[in-house]
Order: structure tokens, then sequence, then C-alpha cells
């Protein structure tokens, strides 16, 4: 297990490498001159100086890319245009909030979702299994902020259950969380019920049933459990569904977070701390999807390579 | 000790099965034997109480283990007999053991499901077992899962699972249809050997006449959802009456016969949806006459205890087809 | 995303009865409605009536009005063209130039193949809406850069699922039929492989065009889009989250179009699934 997981590990290095010089390329595939981008055009000369020799800018672009990696694994993104501010620092005071809520997000997406998924696949085709499947069509279609911005109305505004936007309260992260998860918790409803259902017609489950197995526990402790490896997968390769909502419903929400600092940092072209966040948010995925992977994997013997034989 | 008795099942408007009686008595192995599509392991799923699984239900008939009628059980105290008095060893050893699980706890189920036993009481039980079905270093395997085991030693997990529960009824669907030769006959060897040690009864499903002649005391031959002839073994291989059975023992390969002279049937098993009228077999028939087409045959004794579904049966006896 | 095309294929719910039918009917409605909105609008879409600002629903303005009084229905129906457009035009951009890539990427094979897909697979790093951010980034905000940015997102899986097509029908014996009769590779790609090709990648591309009507309302929202004033889906709701407790409708309506077209898209795209068993093609791969 340990070796797989290392094994996993280094197969994300070289993503990580392009994910870098994807975003390293980012202020020089933006028009004009790099530095009028790293800078308010009309400062002065030195600082523009100081400047083009502190990212090396009179350099080779790979010996740029070089210098910028070689600030980044000392955890140096640069420093914010208009915050005047190290890039680090703003990720740092933002990290926390985007972790929660895409941590709440996938937790929601996950339970509700395989709940969901197990109630159809037992009422298959029947009305609980459609009306069950019509809504999680419904939920994987909506658009989130405009999702978002109903149930603030309604929540917030008309019951006045939670607050409307920000993140003072910790009930502030309920209807953000809710709002991102819904889309994930449709997909994962639509795959535990179809996997439950596949499984289900298996001759292993037959003979369960053959050993006097009860039905319930032969839905919850077996289907399930196969269930949960194509859950796992989805999850782990729709991480980016997470993310990206995540980055929609701060910005609905007027929450801190990285996706709020990438948009009004796109917003303000602030290059520095659109490179740092969307670096970050890239990270998160990778990572989401490792986790997945090793979930996976130590779910389902299959896949473990290295297992005792 | 089970008795079926003109049993009749439904799927929506079809009925697979129509008028199947047979019966099986205590260290007793009888062989059902029949084409596939048959109705053998349609059989089988009615016998365990299992047809609402794969959407049917019994519409006629009986079945009573022990004196105890089962079409009318309900599921609580069915599932009490699954498992435990009346057991089912699968056809396929790849795809009928949980593949997550390893596969010592998946014998450890039945006997802790139907005999009470704590976890560690179970996993002594179960290892015993194991090693009764000649599989080696038992302990070790005990931790192992489905696919690190062959398939034979599968099959021996199988039957192992089946016993946990201690069964009196065995019902061996194709047990052995996916082993290859040399497995196949330790494999039978073994549920042989168990029926006499354990004084079990056992349903041997198959499409083999060899292995009936083989294993079996008594056999019931089966065509397209109808018992056509049942009787002891050796009667039926010496005088079969039915010209189907006689087809299947035609089927089966001997040594020092001529390459080419392995009677196959020709034709295939009617669908269910599309069944001819009269006797079931009369379209591949080669004895068939007019009253064939028109006829329902009706069982008759030909002899003690061996009764044939054929409007020839009383006339066509000895000469082979 | 291939990822996402397996959710599609996951999808196989309860039997889609009429529903991709109906959903095919109100698709036909909206295009009708986006193409005519300048003739059945009951307003124009930048008349601004100041003195009926932020009025709620009534039989002169049905959905209401926004904060510079414009009247909502009609800017919905203006907006759908924009929105459509925007989504139809990317989706068409990024598929066709996805089969171009991805048919001679298999079809020719070896390097070629593989440092083009490494480029292509690049763009899987990220998910499609940071993917859109970033192009917006260095292509500044408008409906320009949102088309750009879209074809882009959505390339990787067109070219992707081409070049798997491609590949497969290559090995296949009417290939090398035409190659005994000295058809050029040019003749069996355009006239032999690609015409067999098209039907996945055109289910895929409808499916996809919901999404991308979805991207592109996001980054309306967000402000990146179609510039005002111009009406698009996304945009409207942008302006309108600002006055989402006093005139809630102006938020209502575009999100509620939104949501109808992406559904209806689904359902009728999955009834196109189910008919052209998209699914049976997939396991030749």
């Amino acid at each position: 297990m340990a070796k797989y997981a290392i094994r996993r590990l280094l197969a994300l290095l070289p993503v990580f490498l392009v994910v870098t010089v994807i975003v390293f390329l980012l202020i020089h595939l933006v028009p004009g001159d790099p530095i009028d981008n790293l800078m308010r055009s009309g400062s002065d000369p030195a600082q523009r100086d100081a400047l083009s020799r502190a990212y090396g800018l009179d350099r080779s672009l790979v010996e740029q890319y070089l210098a910028w990696m070689g600030h980044l694994v000392r955890g140096d993104l640069g420093t914010a245009i208009v915050q005047r501010r190290p890039v680090a620092e703003l990720i740092g005071e933002n990290i926390g909030y985007s972790l929660a809520l895409g941590g709440l997000a996938l937790a929601f997406s996950a339970i509700v979702g395989i709940v969901a998924g197990v109630t159809a696949a037992s009422f298959q085709d029947r009305v609980a299994d459609r009306a069950l499947m019509s809504l999680a069509l419904v939920g994987s279609t909506v658009p989130s902020f405009w999702l978002g911005l109903l149930m603030i109305l309604f929540f917030a505004v008309q019951l006045g259950w939670v607050p409307v936007s920000g993140a003072r309260h910790w009930t502030s992260v309920i209807l953000p969380a809710t709002t991102v998860g819904l889309a994930g918790m449709a997909l994962v409803a639509r795959v535990t019920r179809i996997a439950m259902i596949e499984t289900a017609r298996q001759d292993f489950v037959t003979l369960l049933h053959a050993k006097g197995v009860s039905r319930f526990t032969i839905q919850t402790r077996h289907l399930l459990r196969h269930a949960l490896v194509p859950v796992l997968t989805l999850l782990s390769l729709r991480i980016g569904l997470i993310v990206g909502g995540s980055v929609t419903v701060e910005y609905v929400f007027a929450r801190p977070g990285l996706g709020s600092l990438l948009i009004r940092a796109i917003g303000q072209r602030d290059y520095p701390v659109i490179q740092g966040s969307l670096l970050m948010l890239a990270i998160a995925v990778m990572l989401g999807t490792l986790v997945g992977d090793l979930l996976q994997a130590a779910m389902d013997p299959r896949q473990r390579e290295d297992d005792r034989s | 000790m089970l008795t079926v008795d003109d049993l009749e099942i439904g799927f929506s408007t079809l009925h697979p099965l129509a008028g199947v009686d047979f019966s099986v008595a205590r260290g007793e192995i009888l062989g059902l034997v029949g084409e596939s599509g048959s109705g053998k392991s349609m059989t089988a799923m009615s016998v365990m109480g299992l047809l609402p699984l794969i959407g049917g239900r019994v519409t006629r008939g009986s079945i009573r283990f022990e004196g105890e009628e089962l079409t009318t059980l309900d599921e609580a105290r069915y599932r009490r007999l699954r498992g435990g008095r009346i057991a089912l060893i699968t056809q396929n050893p790849m795809t009928s053991l949980d593949p997550m699980v390893r596969v010592g706890p998946q014998i450890d189920q039945g006997a802790r499901l139907h005999l009470g036993l704590d976890a560690r009481a179970a996993r002594i039980r179960t290892v015993e077992l194991m090693a009764r079905m000649r599989i080696p270093d038992a302990a070790r395997v005990y931790d192992l899962h489905p696919h690190q085991l062959s398939g034979g030693l599968r099959q021996r997990i199988v039957i192992a699972m089946a016993l946990a529960g201690d069964p009196e009824l065995l019902i061996a669907d194709e047990p052995t249809t996916a082993l290859d030769v040399i497995v196949q006959a330790q494999i039978v060897q073994l549920l042989v050997e168990l029926v006499r040690e354990r004084d079990l009864a056992l349903m041997l499903i198959t499409h083999d006449m060899g292995l009936v002649a083989q294993a079996c005391d008594r056999v019931a031959v089966m065509y397209s959802g109808r018992i056509v002839e049942s009787g002891p073994v050796a009667a039926i291989f010496e005088d079969p009456r039915h010209p189907y059975t006689r087809a299947l023992i035609g089927c089966i390969p001997r040594p020092g016969m001529a390459e080419g002279t392995l009677a196959g049937i020709p034709g295939t098993v009617p669908s269910i949806a599309d069944l001819p009228s009269g006797c079931r077999f009369h379209p591949r028939c080669p004895m068939a006459v007019a009253a064939c087409r028109d006829r329902v045959p009706q069982t008759v004794a030909v002899a003690a205890d061996h009764g044939v579904a054929c409007l020839l049966a009383g006339a066509a006896s000895g000469d082979a087809p | 995303m291939i990822a996402r095309l397996v959710d599609r294929l996951m999808w196989r719910g309860p039997r889609p009865g009429i529903a991709p039918i109906v959903a095919g009917a109100a698709l036909l409605c909206l295009v009708a409605a986006a193409f005519l909105s300048p003739w059945i609008a009951p307003w124009p879409y930048d008349q601004q009536m100041l003195a009926e600002a932020d009025r709620a629903p009534s039989l002169a303005h049905w959905f209401g009005t926004d904060e510079f009084g414009r009247d909502v229905l009609s800017r919905v129906l203006f907006g759908a063209r924009t929105s459509l457009s925007v989504a139809l035009v990317s989706i068409s951009v990024s598929c066709s130039l996805g089969m171009a890539i991805g048919a001679i990427c298999g079809y020719v094979g070896g390097p070629v193949d593989r440092w083009v897909m490494a480029a292509i697979d690049m763009t899987w790093c990220f998910p499609e809406i940071l993917l859109a951010l970033l192009l917006v980034a260095i292509l500044g905000p408008g409906s320009t850069s949102t088309v750009l940015a879209i074809a882009i997102a959505y390339l990787a899986q067109f070219t992707r699922l081409t070049r798997s097509q491609i590949r497969a029908l290559k090995r296949e014996t009417f290939v090398e039929a035409s190659l005994c009769f000295g058809a050029g590779p040019a003749h069996i790609l355009l006239r032999r492989l690609l015409p067999n090709a098209v039907a996945p990648v055109v289910v895929v591309a409808m499916l996809t065009t919901g999404d991308a009507i979805l991207l592109e309302a996001t980054l309306g929202f967000f402000g990146m889009g179609a510039q005002p004033p111009t009406p698009s889906w996304g945009g409207m709701m942008s302006s309108g989250s600002e006055l989402l407790f006093e005139a809630p409708w102006v938020i209502l309506w575009p999100g509620a179009a939104i949501a109808a077209s992406v559904i209806a898209i689904n359902l009728f795209g999955d009834g196109v699934l189910v008919a052209l068993d998209v699914k049976k093609r997939r396991r030749t791969h």
C-alpha cells in the first residue's frame, strides 16, 4: 500500500511541473510588457528595474522559470500589486475558508449522494427512483450561482436561518457548502445507483441471498461496498467540480477564500495573485485526485498490486 | 426429504417451468439433467425461494422440505432455511465469491448466521472446513482474497461456504462446468464423499450424463421446463425410454469411440416465449408421430420408480434411436 | 473531459420515455425564441425607463424590470441569442478543432501523436472553470475571449474522443480494403474514417453545449463575458445579484432560462445517446 502511494505521488510530479509552467507563462502570454503587468504603469523607473531584476526579466525564459520555481519552493509567490503584500500571506489568510467549504461540500455530495443512490437503487424503476433521478438531473444542471442566490433569498432572507453572506459565523458555510455539494451529489447518486443495480446482478449476490443473508445486510454491507469504488473514482476524477464550484460559490456568497481571491485578482489584473491562487487551486485538484485514488486502492483489494499473495 | 410436485413458475405471462415433479431422499444424490435453457437452474432457484430476485414466482404446485411447504413460507423463515438447512453451490467459482471480501469471512458468515457462532468460533470452524475441502494451508488461505486463488480452490471455498451452515440438502448447480477436467473429477469426488459422510441429500444439476453415471443414485431428465424421465441411474442407463434421454446418453464420449460418431441433438431447446404444442420435444424428436404434436404426454410408470412422459414410452423400449 | 463522458455513459436512469421528445421540442422553442427575439420581444432590450425601474412582474412587464427600468422578458429573449450563440460557436470551434487534431493524431500515430496529445492533455490539469478563468485573465473579458476560453476548455475532450474513434476504426478491414485499391491517406481519413467517427463526437458535442451554456453564464456572472449593454443571461444575473433583495425577479428569470435550457439539452442528448447506443461503440475502442 505504501509503495502504491509513493508511486502515485511520483506520477503527479510531471503534472505539477506542467501546472507550474502554465501558471508561470501566464504573465508572458498576457499582451503587453510583463513589467507593466506586474506593476501599475507609470511607476518610477527605479522600481521597474528592481522588479525586472527580481524577476530576472532580462534573462531567458528558462532561467526565469527556474528562478521563479526557486522562489516557489521556498514559499515565495511574489507580491500582490494592489495590496502590496506577499501573495503567500494572502493565500494563507484565505485557504482555510476554501478548505472548509470544499471539505464540507465534498462530504455533503458523498453522503447525501450515496444515500440517494442507494434509495433509488432499492426502488429501481419505481416512483421514488424516478423522482430521485430527476432531482439528480436538475441538481447537476442548475447553475450553482443561481441556486446560491435563490438559497440566500429563501433561507437567509425569508427564513433568516443563516447569515446572508460573509464568513463571520460558522453557520455561514452551510448554504455555500450545500450549493457546491449539490452538483457533486447528483453525480454520486447516479453512479451509486447504477453500481448498486449492476452489482446486484452478480452471482455472488445470488449466493449471499442463498446463504440466508438478509436483504438489508446485502444492500448496506455488500452492495454498498462495491458501489463505493466507482463513487470514489468519480469523486477523485471530478474533484475539479468541487474546486471549480467553490470558486463560483465563494464569489456569490461574498465569502473569503481562494476563489474570491482569484476572481477579484482577475478583475484587478493582479497577476501575481492570479498565479498564486490558480496554482493552489490546481494543487488542490491534484491532491484530491491522489487521495481518491489511494482510498480506492484501500477499498478494493484487486487494485493493490503489492497485496500479499 | 425434498418433494417437488407439479411445480409451475411464472415470469409475467411466461411459464419456464410447468409440471415439474421429483424428489430427493436423505443420503441420496439426484442428478437433474438437461441442456441449458431446459429450466434446471430455475428449479434450483425455486427450491431456494429466490425466484423473486430474478422477477419470477411460483404459480402452481408445491415444494415440500421435510414435510414443510416452502411455496407459502414467509421470507423471514425462508431465510433461516436458506444457507442453514438448504444450501446452494453455484456454477461459476470466478463470480460466486465477493471479490472485495477475504474468503474466510465469507465462509464464516453462514456459521455465524445459522449456527450462532461468534467470530472466533466461526473462524476455527471455517479453517477446519477448509481443510476438509482439501484446501492446502487453510489458515493462510483464510485471509486471502478470491482473486488470489485458482478456480478449483475457489470452488472448494464455495462448497465450504455452502456447508458452513450445516445443511441437510445441498443443491449444486453445475458445480464443475467452469473447471478443467482433472479439477472437475476432484470436486465431484469431494461432493460424493461429503454426501456419504454427512448423510446429506444432494441435488446435482448438470448437462453431463457422464457425470450423472459416475456420481448419482437417481436421475431426473429435464426438457423445456418439464421432467421427461426419471428413475434410478442404472435403470435409466440400461433402459432409457424417452428419446431425449437416449440422445443425452448418446452425447457421452466413450473410450474407443470412433471420431465423429458422438451423437449431437439437432436443433435447440425451444424458447419459453414460443413453445411447441403437444410434447415439447417433438420438433427435435427422431421418432415423433402425428399425435406428439397434439397431445401432451403424461408421466407413466414403466417400472418401479421409473417414470416417462412420452406417448411412445410403452412401445419403444430397448432399441437405440 | 473523459470523466464527464463516463458520467454520461453511466447515467442510464430509468427508461427515458417521452422526456427526450418534450426536451427536443423545448429546445426548438428556445432556439426559435432566440432567433426571433427582435420581433417577439415586447420591448427593445436596451430601452431604459428609469421611472419604472425595479418593478415586479406585471402585465406590462411580464418578468418585471431591472434597475434601469429595462424589460426583463425582452432581455432574457435577447440574452438567449448571446448565450446560445456563444455556446454554439465555442462548441463548434472546439469540436471541429478537436476532430481535426484528434483525427490526424489518431491516424498518424507515433511521436506526432504523443507530443500533440501531451500538449492537449495539459489542459486537464485544471477544471474547466479554472481553465476558462486563466484564459480570460490572459485575453481580457468579452464575448470573443469567452468563446475562446470555452473552446479550449473542452478541446481535449473532443480530441481524445475523435482520436480513439479513429484508432479503433483504423484497424478495421474496410480501411485495408481501401488501401488495396490505392486510396491515399487523405482519402481514407476524410472519406472512410471521419464519417464513421462523427456520430459519437456530435452527440458528445451536443451534451457539452449544455456545459458550455453554464460556463458562459458563470463567466458572465463574474462580469467577464459579453460586456454591457449586450444582454447575456450570466451578465444579467451579475448586475441583478446586487439588487437581489429588492428585485429578485431580475436574477430569477435568466437563471431559470439557463437551467431550463441545460436540462432540455441533457434530456434530449441522453435520448439521442440511447437511440444511437454510443455505449456499444465505446466498447469497441
